[in-house]
């Protein structure tokens, strides 16, 4: 994996929310991070032919939005457990995808359950500008998705 | 004639995702019932009529594994044609599950029409 995960990870990002979800994303633009706060990031570590972590970062809006999305509902109606729910999925396949995309169908891949946590600004902003970064915006929302190897 | 299908995730968003593809998909749906896993799923076969069972691997209490096997023991569920849906992308891991009895495998995610296709392979004509 010498060249950056960065286009392969768009990529994956692009087709499963509009594969998923029917969900079109738009294109990256510069964020400032703490105008769009409060943040969530979602981690999900794997092991078996490779270690590492796959860390997904939105705002808490978009996550509602996410959900009200795929299951046709109200966002204001969206409660936070739920709207958690939709993200660890959505990690849950762009993890597996993105893994396979890099490594082939042949090695396998053990996945944990993915861990949500607020995230901290300076977290997000690592995030956004690492080339191992995946990033597009939805409805105005960015999401952010990054490999992070052990 | 329309299909009863069970589907098995103990996400509930990966179910919706599933039952939305699964009504888009041009096959002929009658009930859908949801299990959060393999306990839920098999209460649930012994009282409902399941032409095809949707399931995921990965899930708490009972896992999709478990769910196959146990099935596979009872000679009426192993009639059941099971399609397992999950991110798993390993070839070994997806071998395996077929020599387990499933019956056809696909990975999230996934447009209706390959769900279909799946599912035509599975639902008799």
């Amino acid at each position: 994996m010498s060249e950056s995960s960065g286009p392969i990870i768009d990529r994956v990002l692009i087709n499963v929310l509009e594969t998923m979800a029917f969900i079109f994303a738009d294109p990256w633009e510069e964020i400032e991070v703490e105008e769009l706060a409060p943040w969530l990031a979602v981690r999900l570590r794997f092991h078996g032919h490779g270690e590492g972590q796959v860390v997904l970062a939105t705002t808490n809006r978009c996550a509602r939005m996410l959900r009200a999305e795929v299951l046709g509902q109200d966002a204001d109606e969206v409660t936070d457990a739920a709207a958690e729910d939709t993200v660890r999925e959505l990690l849950n396949v762009i993890c597996g995808n993105i893994l396979t995309e890099l490594y082939g169908s042949v090695p396998v891949f053990n996945l944990e359950v993915p861990e949500i946590r607020p995230a901290e600004c300076d977290e997000i902003a690592g995030l956004a500008e690492s080339p191992e970064s995946g990033k597009v915006f939805i409805d105005g929302e960015p999401i952010i998705v990054a490999l992070q190897p052990a | 004639m329309a299909f009863n299908f069970l589907v098995v995730d103990d996400s509930e968003t990966a179910r919706a995702v599933v039952v939305k593809i699964l009504r888009l998909s041009g096959v002929a749906v009658g009930e859908v019932h949801e299990a959060s896993n393999g306990v839920e799923a098999l209460q649930l076969l012994e009282v409902e009529p399941i032409d095809a069972l949707l399931t995921d691997i990965n899930m708490p209490e009972m896992n999709g594994a478990e769910l196959i096997a146990t099935m596979q023991q009872d000679e009426r569920l192993a009639a059941i044609p099971v399609l397992v849906i999950s991110t798993e992308g390993s070839q070994t891991r997806v071998e395996h599950l077929l020599q387990e009895g499933v019956r056809a495998y696909l990975r999230k995610p996934f447009p209706p029409e390959k769900l279909r296709e799946a599912l035509e392979g599975l639902l008799p004509q």
